[in-house]
């Protein structure tokens, strides 16, 4: 019998699409300094009705994975319709959330009528100045903290997702302790990326070089891990990633990319039957020819501290190439390979 | 409880699996155990709807797989065991 693992390879290997991620609505209730979507995207907005008929593809696909993301998807109009049909239709949802929203009651009422498997929220600093600085809204860390512990109390399964920047990497440790105290996992993404549009201004709150080795040196030093910190790829599959070979992301007007990062739309849900974007596209076998490029690429930088921090969406809206190794990238490659050196050297010791 | 002709088995509400290639995962969402089963083990998970009995699941796979009725049964039987004993099933009035 194979592990769970080798399964996942399996998907990537033989473009087996297993998780697919719903920006229901750009719609937000809080407003991110950095925030990627583009709000002003033309087109129609998908109705009821195709996302059922998504959605019932899907399941026959196989399918096991619906990720509801945004914008903020409890501000969609059929958010709760439409995870109650999810659910019945035997998906295993995951949301992701800012969280302002998840008050006791609502947090309940996900619990009993959507049961998603997790909750992924977004949290922007340790204290009310960092966060709502970020948020542009006041009080939201004191309403995000007040929520996490309605849904800890509801037994809500969730994981904390912070951008590392240039305002909050000095609250690393703090930010850590406090998830601790709610048991939840903390997730950094120490990439700030551009806009959906290719508008670079989120960039100006990158994280300083520093910012960085701290985050990193926690992350390494706290998994005592000594090989590569998996997150993309490792040099036993074909593709970097699982995008366009087990992931896609639709976006609120039904535009089909290989994942949430990678803005290349191979399709649309108005015009074309969701399988038939995943079996018979031209576009989806470059975007795949791509991604193991992208995979080539990095295994010619030699070591293995590249994986983990490339993303071949960022490339494609950093350089024009998706499989483009692009700076930073090998910045964090450096400063992975110096923190982990050390800490062997200090378990030498 | 011991698994019998008659015992109508069905999902627990916790449960989510999907059909990957020639096998199949299983999901218990409440405590994120995931399994791999094989492929006969995924088809009688996909089969199981709280209301067919035992015996009805065992007839329904006869059609798909040449095997002994008996020695199927006792298989399903022994592996019907097992998920419940793991909470992927539970036992239902039919």
């Amino acid at each position: 019998m194979s592990s769970f693992a080798e399964k996942m390879r399996q998907t990537w290997e033989q473009n087996i699409l297993f998780s697919v991620l719903l920006e229901l609505t750009y719609s937000c209730n809080l407003d991110c300094v950095f925030c990627y979507n583009y709000k002003a995207l033309p087109g129609k907005t998908l109705s009821r009705e195709q996302y059922l008929a998504l959605f019932r593809e899907l399941r026959k696909m196989g399918v096991l994975n619906l990720i509801f993301s945004g914008g903020e998807p409890l501000a969609h109009k059929d958010f709760f319709f439409l995870g109650r049909q999810a659910r019945d239709m035997g998906f295993v949802i995951r949301i992701k959330s800012n969280g302002h929203a998840l008050h006791s009651v609502t947090a309940k009422r996900l619990k009993e009528e959507l049961d998603p498997f997790i909750i992924e929220i977004s949290i922007h600093g340790a204290c009310a100045e960092t966060h709502d600085r970020q948020t542009r809204v006041q009080g939201s860390f004191d309403q995000l903290i007040r929520n996490l512990h309605a849904l800890k109390a509801l037994k809500l399964r969730f994981q904390l997702n912070s951008v590392l920047t240039c305002w909050n990497e000095s609250e690393l440790a703090a930010m850590y302790r406090l998830a601790k105290e709610f048991e939840a996992p903390l997730k950094f993404d120490s990439q700030i990326t551009p806009k959906d549009n290719g508008d670079l201004s989120p960039l100006e709150l990158a994280p300083s070089e520093q910012g960085l080795r701290n985050l990193l040196h926690m992350q390494l030093q706290s998994t005592r891990e000594t090989q590569v910190q998996k997150t993309g790829s490792t040099t036993q599959t074909r593709t970097y990633c699982g995008a366009g070979t087990s992931t896609i992301a639709i976006d609120p007007v039904g535009n089909i990319y290989p994942c949430v990062q990678w803005r290349q739309a191979i399709g649309n849900v108005h015009e074309q039957n969701i399988r038939q974007t995943w079996e018979d596209n031209t576009a989806l076998t470059c975007i795949r020819k791509t991604n193991e490029q992208a995979h080539q690429n990095l295994l010619a930088q030699g070591g293995k501290a590249a994986f983990g921090s490339f993303c071949p969406g960022v490339a494609d809206l950093v350089s024009g190439d998706a499989s483009l190794v692009y700076p930073s990238v090998l910045l964090r490659s450096k400063l992975r390979t110096e923190i982990l050196n050390s800490i062997d050297m200090q378990k030498v010791k | 409880m011991s698994v019998t002709p008659s015992t109508v088995l069905q999902l627990s509400s916790d449960v989510r699996q999907t059909r990957l290639a020639d096998e199949g995962i299983v999901l218990l969402q409440n405590d994120g155990e995931i399994l791999v089963v094989n492929e006969v083990a995924i088809r009688f998970i996909e089969l199981i709807d709280g209301s067919t009995s035992m015996d009805g699941l065992t007839d329904l796979l006869l059609r798909e797989y040449q095997v002994e009725r008996d020695t199927l049964f006792s298989d399903l039987a022994e592996y019907a065991q097992e998920l419940l004993s793991q909470g992927v099933l539970t036992e239902t009035e039919a």
